[in-house]
């Protein structure tokens, strides 16, 4: 019986639950989908790292699924207490007629049950079918073949979903008797006599408020403009931040009672047809929902920086393989490091200080790599006589640092370059130069199919193909123009050499000096020891990528002894990511290949994409569903308003007419406010890392531009046409 | 037509009763009571409504014929479920009758569509309601200009006209105040100024004190008064109310449909016009509320 009526009130109220029913939907078959994408591997014929990629992401998701839990359990919670609040009246009959209040609270726990069950298995049944529309667009964007298309089911995702949609629904069960169970009947039969009580502000402060808060964004604007959005822990990004977030509450608090005193005002415009009703609409509802049009602004300007940030981000991380990473691999020698992680390296002025640390602290290392003269692939030609049957060709590259010499005196010529922000100008003034002999150059060049360079006895070439110190390296040339190396001042050539000294993520030559081998020799005679050795190479002729990758890791395992793991020097052991292994200091600290490099990328830009969308769509229909909610009660509450219009002559486009505007302006608000703080943001971004980084951002803006349009904006034309509905019942009725 | 059931003195009013100074608006051409003296403002003939199905029909109105002359203040008696609001809302184009016509200033409101009807009330209908009905929203100043704006009157000329009115019937210190920040009476006479605020042809009040105190009650019904012998406003007023039906010209009951009886004040005191009331009340059978 209670069932029944429990039923039949969700049906009755099916326009009030609509949009209420169709976000849970929406959130059901998104929580299932983006948790479901590590089972979609199957459809893939992938290996090792690339499978690895999914898993990943699939865990990267999966800590997010939290966030997005509270994000979705806190809309759900806030939509169905406006919903309940609604029925204050509809309770008070039940009473009345002799209910007892548990009955009561059980038609309302029926209800939530039936409309969380029916929602649930709906969008699970949405969620399984766009998860198969994500695997197509997983092989689309990530150019992964898709072997064999079959029909994928996680459920690991489909438990996921159920435990925290489960949680949320008792949650809104929980809270929906209790607040029955604190109504009074006297309140309830009352409830709907309201005596609209519109909190009516002084326009005087509302307008030095509305100024206060325009200034105080502008503050936050500008520090956030300083800050960069580079150094996170810097106190001026804390007090940007606040600053944003106080700026929007005031601003959102006083923009209905300046807008009035702005509008009324100019009696031209305002005494015509319905202006004035219709501004008051708005101005009663802003003034009462300013917390949620301040909440929804944030989450909006989340969801959009975070998409169109992470679109970009993944360009940073990923654009640009082919250069990054041109040899098939690079075996990284790190040959010896101090032990303190200070970032900050001290300038050196001696050429022996390093070499006598390692004789030091690692004679064995030592020892072998002076007796090699460096030489990486000497030595394991010598370990594993094999290795001429997986390498076809290699060369090798010694960073050397230059005691006695920094970049300071280049950087006071080029003082006049606006720094990138990701760069520190002390770190670059202390550092020693670092240089590479020509003949190393040329070999690489060689191995690329380049011709070799040549250099004068007193010349040096700049080596520079990073975008953050472009303009640095263009002005060392042109306002430094020479190079102080060991006492000897070589001209630096006019071009810049635009190469890859070893496979990268990204493209990490930053201000390296080519110099005349005899620079080098000088060096190696006096004692030092390389900075960091790279042997580049490139597979044998029938090897594919995959193969090559093994060979590798199986004749470096010949080749190098096994050491217990504690030993820093001569263990060395090959893991399925480079960033796991533990770390030898000479011959090999570790490998980076083409194949492991452009499968990180893809993994990290399917990571990246589907944790954007994920985050972006959910907040951006949370945000929605909260307006529409409100905007549609305010329909219902009007009801009485528009029949009096009616009745006085108004006719029903005018009505319509003030109906749109009314949505639109209740839609636009937030969104206004939040387009701007996306603005600056992805603004101070795009000057700082991404323009820096040569990666452009309009595309993901316009990505992220249009899926709020179509998302919003469907919401928006769903609320108008609802309220249309609720209006036309109204003067009809 | 409708004096068929006139009491004998309806016959002894003359039309000396309704030469009024033509202020205020100066849009009627016509103040003469009698019958075939100028144009009726307002004219019901053989209206007819019935609700109901097939099978249960029920006849809210079986014929009723009057009319109303401009600047004439007419009440509407009658007890309840006698048919009087629904002649209102037939009348105000709220409601369509099932038969019979009414002609406003000649012209035949019944047929016309749904857009005609609504640019009619706005254009030629004051409406005064029970429960004051202004919009929660706005001020007292914009619920008196919202009557002009919603005719697309020149924005330049609607504060003068606001304030005028607003000055007339007292309410010029509310004018800054939401609903809400008023009194009953206020919000009443606030009402009575949007209704009046654009020189409608007709204005129709529904039980305006009907949710007064007697104190407000009485302030209003002068308002009425002062609405229609200084400003020239046709008032028709349906009210159950003996006390305030004295404040009219002329008395309409209304009795199951049709028009029982009709009494005019003509140069009767109020009190006398009041008694008169009460007796057509006690011969209709009471229902009527005695307040006075």
């Amino acid at each position: 019986m209670l069932l029944k009526l429990a039923a039949r009130n969700i049906r009755r109220s099916v326009r009030d639950y609509a949009i209420y029913f169709v976000t849970l939907v929406f959130g059901v078959a998104v929580f299932y989908a983006f948790n479901s994408i590590g089972s979609q591997k199957i459809l893939f014929s992938i290996e090792g790292a690339d499978a690895s990629a999914f898993e990943v992401t699939q865990e990267l998701l999966g800590t997010f699924s939290v966030v997005i839990a509270f994000v979705l359990g806190f809309l759900i919670v806030y939509a169905n207490r406006f919903l309940i609040k609604r029925r204050k009246h509809e309770f008070g009959i039940y009473l009345t007629l002799g209910m007892g209040p548990g009955e009561v609270s059980r038609i309302v726990l029926y209800e939530t049950v039936l409309v969380g069950l029916i929602s649930l298995a709906v969008g699970l049944v949405c969620g399984v079918l766009l998860s198969q529309a994500l695997s197509f667009a997983t092989a689309a964007l990530f150019t992964i073949p898709m072997t064999h298309y079959q029909f994928v089911f996680s459920s690991t995702a489909l438990l996921m979903t159920l435990l925290c949609f489960v949680a949320i629904y008792v949650v809104v069960a929980l809270f929906n008797l209790l607040t029955v169970r604190r109504y009074k009947l006297i309140d309830l039969l009352s409830a709907n006599v309201r005596s609209e009580r519109m909190p009516v502000r002084n326009p005087w402060v509302c307008l030095a408020a509305f100024v206060a808060s325009a200034g105080v964004l502008a503050v936050a604007y500008r520090l956030l403009n300083e800050n960069g959005m580079i150094y996170l822990e810097d106190p001026k990004f804390a007090w940007a931040t606040v600053l944003m977030l106080a700026g929007t509450l005031v601003f959102f608090w006083s923009l209905a009672g300046f807008a009035i005193a702005v509008v009324t005002r100019a009696r031209g415009a305002y005494l015509r047809g319905l202006v004035p009703f219709t501004v008051r609409q708005i101005a009663s509802k802003v003034n009462t929902a300013f917390v949620s049009l301040w909440v929804v602004c944030v989450l909006l300007f989340l969801s959009i920086t975070t998409f169109s940030t992470g679109m970009g981000l993944i360009e940073v991380f990923c654009g640009g393989m082919e250069k990054a990473a041109p040899y098939d691999a690079t075996i990284r020698a790190d040959v010896y490091y101090e032990e303190e992680t200070d970032l900050v390296h001290p300038a050196s002025e001696s050429l022996t200080a390093r070499a006598e640390s390692m004789a030091a602290e690692h004679p064995a290392t030592y020892a072998d790599g002076t007796a090699y003269g460096w030489d990486i692939e000497a030595k394991l030609r010598d370990a594993n006589p094999a290795w001429d049957d997986f390498v076809k060709e290699s060369a090798q590259i010694d960073y050397w640092e230059v005691p006695g010499s920094t970049y300071a005196p280049l950087m006071e010529a080029a003082a006049d370059v606006e720094l990138s922000t990701v760069l520190n100008e002390e770190n670059i003034k202390s550092s020693n130069i670092q240089v590479v002999d020509v003949s190393q150059l040329n070999a690489l060049r060689a191995m690329t199919g380049a011709d070799p360079i040549t250099l004068a006895d007193d010349e040096c070439a700049l080596a520079n193909n990073m975008d953050a110190t472009d303009e640095l390296a263009h002005a060392f040339i042109e306002k430094g123009k020479v190079a102080s190396i060991l006492g000897h001042d070589l001209r630096i050539q006019d071009e810049i050499l635009d190469v890859q000294f070893s496979d990268n993520a990204m493209t990490a030559t930053a201000l390296v000096f080519v110099v005349p081998d005899q620079a080098v020799s000088e060096l190696r005679a006096g004692g030092a020891i390389p900075m960091t050795s790279y042997l580049n190479l490139t597979y044998a002729d029938g090897l594919s990528a995959t193969e090559g990758d093994e060979a590798l890791a199986e004749g470096l395992a010949i080749a190098l002894p096994k050491g217990s793991p504690s030993d820093l020097e001569t263990s060395y052991t090959y893991a399925d990511d480079a960033y796991s292994f533990q770390p030898g200091l000479w011959p090999a600290s570790t490998t980076y290949t083409k194949a492991e490099m452009s499968s990180q990328a893809d993994g990290l830009r399917m990571m990246i994409t589907y944790l954007a969308l994920y985050v972006g769509f959910i907040f951006l229909v949370a945000t929605a569903a909260i307006l529409a909610i409100q905007q549609l009660s305010e329909a219902a509450d009007s009801q009485q308003r528009y029949r009096l219009l009616a009745k006085l002559g108004c006719d029903e486009r005018a009505l319509n007419r003030s109906l749109f505007t009314q949505v639109l302006v209740y839609f636009l608000a937030p969104l206004a406010l939040a387009v701007c703080h996306s603005a600056c943001a992805i603004g101070v971004m795009s000057t700082t890392l991404f323009e820096a980084l040569g990666v452009p951002v309009q595309g993901p803006i316009m990505m992220a531009a249009g899926f709020t349009l179509v998302i919003y904006g469907g919401y928006l034309l769903i609320t108008y046409f609802a309220s249309k509905g609720i209006m036309r019942q109204a003067i009809r009725g | 037509m409708s004096e068929t059931f006139a009491t004998p003195s309806a016959a002894t009013l003359g039309s000396a009763a309704f030469s009024r100074g033509n202020y205020g608006t100066g849009a009627h051409a016509s103040r003469g009571s009698g019958r075939g003296v100028g144009a009726p403002i307002l004219s019901v003939h053989h209206i007819e409504k019935v609700f109901g199905s097939r099978d249960s029909v029920t006849h809210a109105l079986a014929g009723v014929s009057f009319d109303v002359e401009a600047g004439e203040f007419v009440g509407i008696m009658g007890p309840s479920g006698s048919g009087k609001t629904t002649l209102l809302n037939c009348v105000s184009t709220i409601d369509k009758p099932t038969g019979g016509h009414i002609l406003v200033d000649g012209r035949d409101i019944t047929g016309l569509s749904k857009r005609a009807l609504a640019k009619f009330r706005r254009d030629d209908l004051g409406f005064i309601f029970q429960d004051s009905n202004l919009l929660d929203t706005l001020t007292g100043y914009e619920n008196i200009a919202l009557a002009l704006t919603i005719k697309h009157d020149a924005p330049s000329s609607i504060p003068a006209r606001v304030e005028s009115v607003a000055r007339s019937l007292s309410v010029e210190g509310v004018l800054k105040k939401y609903p809400h920040q008023m009194s009953g009476g206020q919000r009443q006479r606030v009402a009575a100024a949007r209704a009046i605020v654009s020189d409608p042809k007709l204005v129709l009040a529904d039980e305006p004190t009907g949710a007064l105190d007697s104190r407000n009650a009485q302030i209003m019904l002068e308002t009425l008064d002062l609405m229609n012998r200084d400003m020239g406003a046709t008032i028709m007023m349906v009210t159950h109310d003996a006390f305030a039906a004295s404040f009219t010209n002329r008395v309409l009951f209304i009795k199951d449909g049709t028009l029982f009886n009709e009494i005019r004040r003509g140069d009767m005191a109020r009190e006398q016009f009041f008694n008169r009331i009460m007796e057509v009340i006690a011969f209709l059978g009471g229902d009527a509320s005695h307040a006075a």
